[in-house]
């Protein structure tokens, strides 16, 4: 099970067979993808670690997933996203202001590049929810009929959604350039 | 189509997201319109930008831990271990070399129990020299010798 074109949908269910060669090739195809996107919703980085375990082992245990209905990768950001959220919603009643602090920037040093920066900079202009359509669009590679099932609005809303929120981004990413 | 037309589709095209005709079309005047195809090309770049600057790795433990849950939770259990090793397939160089094992242990019973093979003494190569073996030099000559 080390082929790298097998389904994520077959890679799964071998995973809960036993083998684990399958979740390291699972694992190694959504490590960067969906930490990335967890660290980009909480800003500690424990705590995205944490939260990415949680997700792995709950899309691995949860049954119910139905390959007919989605592709994996929808479902794995779907639960990703919810539990993001109901993160930062506990983070909330603990802290107010939590929510509204845009999360720490990465120390590694990628992030230390200058276009990162930008791009991180120019993200954090958006609203959250352009954010949220371009972080699982991109780096979800979630398709415009998955994001319409996540956020239950119709494909045509997220297509125009998205677009307004790609040129809100390019045109924040130019000023900083700019800047 | 024209450069409208097209620019209007680019974030769809890029996202892979248009029907196959409408993608061809774009494809087509990209394929003539450098200034369409430096826009998309621009497009493309920021896009892949957001994946670069969001894309960071966990530390290894978690990797580490998560494989031990995973392995605890649906890895298969000693029993089943030992099961699969007896139930797996027997290679075809493992079953001939299985099937001569009591052949050696054969040639090497009977190779031990058969007589042992002496070899001959050979004769030496060149006859001995004649020597002398009733002959002491301190006794005088026969003649000499008293005859009673």
């Amino acid at each position: 099970m080390s082929d790298r074109r097998s389904a994520d949908e077959d890679l799964l269910q071998a995973t809960r067979n036993g083998d684990l060669r399958a979740f390291d090739v699972l694992y190694v195809r959504y490590e960067r993808r969906l930490y990335g996107y967890i660290r980009r919703m909480v800003a500690d980085r424990d705590l995205a670690e944490d939260l990415l375990q949680d997700v792995l082992l709950t899309v691995i245990r949860d049954r119910s997933y139905d390959p007919a209905r989605g592709r994996f990768a929808a479902w794995l950001f779907t639960v990703a996203r919810n539990r993001c959220l109901a993160q930062r919603r506990h983070d909330a009643v603990r802290e107010d202001d939590r929510a509204r602090t845009p999360p720490r920037l990465s120390t590694s040093p990628e992030s230390q590049l200058a276009r990162a920066q930008q791009v991180r900079t120019a993200m954090a202009g958006l609203t959250e929810s352009q954010q949220q359509l371009l972080l699982l669009k991109q780096v979800g590679e979630l398709t415009y009929r998955e994001l319409a099932q996540i956020h239950g609005v119709a494909e045509g809303t997220i297509k125009s959604r998205l677009h307004a929120a790609t040129r809100a981004f390019r045109q924040r990413l130019a000023e900083t350039g700019e800047g | 189509m024209h450069c409208p037309d097209c620019e209007s589709r680019l974030i769809d095209y890029a996202s892979h997201e248009l029907p196959e005709q409408e993608r061809a079309a774009v494809a087509g005047h990209l394929a003539t319109c450098s200034g369409c195809a430096l826009e998309y090309c621009r497009l493309q770049a920021d896009l892949e930008g957001i994946v670069e600057a969001h894309a960071e790795a966990p530390r290894a433990d978690v990797y580490r831990q998560l494989r031990q849950e995973v392995a605890r939770e649906f890895g298969p259990s000693r029993w089943e271990r030992a099961r699969a090793l007896l139930l797996r397939p027997v290679p075809m160089y493992g079953a001939v070399l299985a099937s001569l094992v009591p052949v050696v242990l054969w040639v090497l019973t009977v190779a031990r129990s058969s007589p042992v093979f002496v070899e001959p003494e050979r004769a030496p190569a060149t006859p001995p020299s004649a020597t002398l073996t009733d002959y002491d030099a301190t006794e005088p000559p026969p003649g000499h010798r008293g005859v009673l």
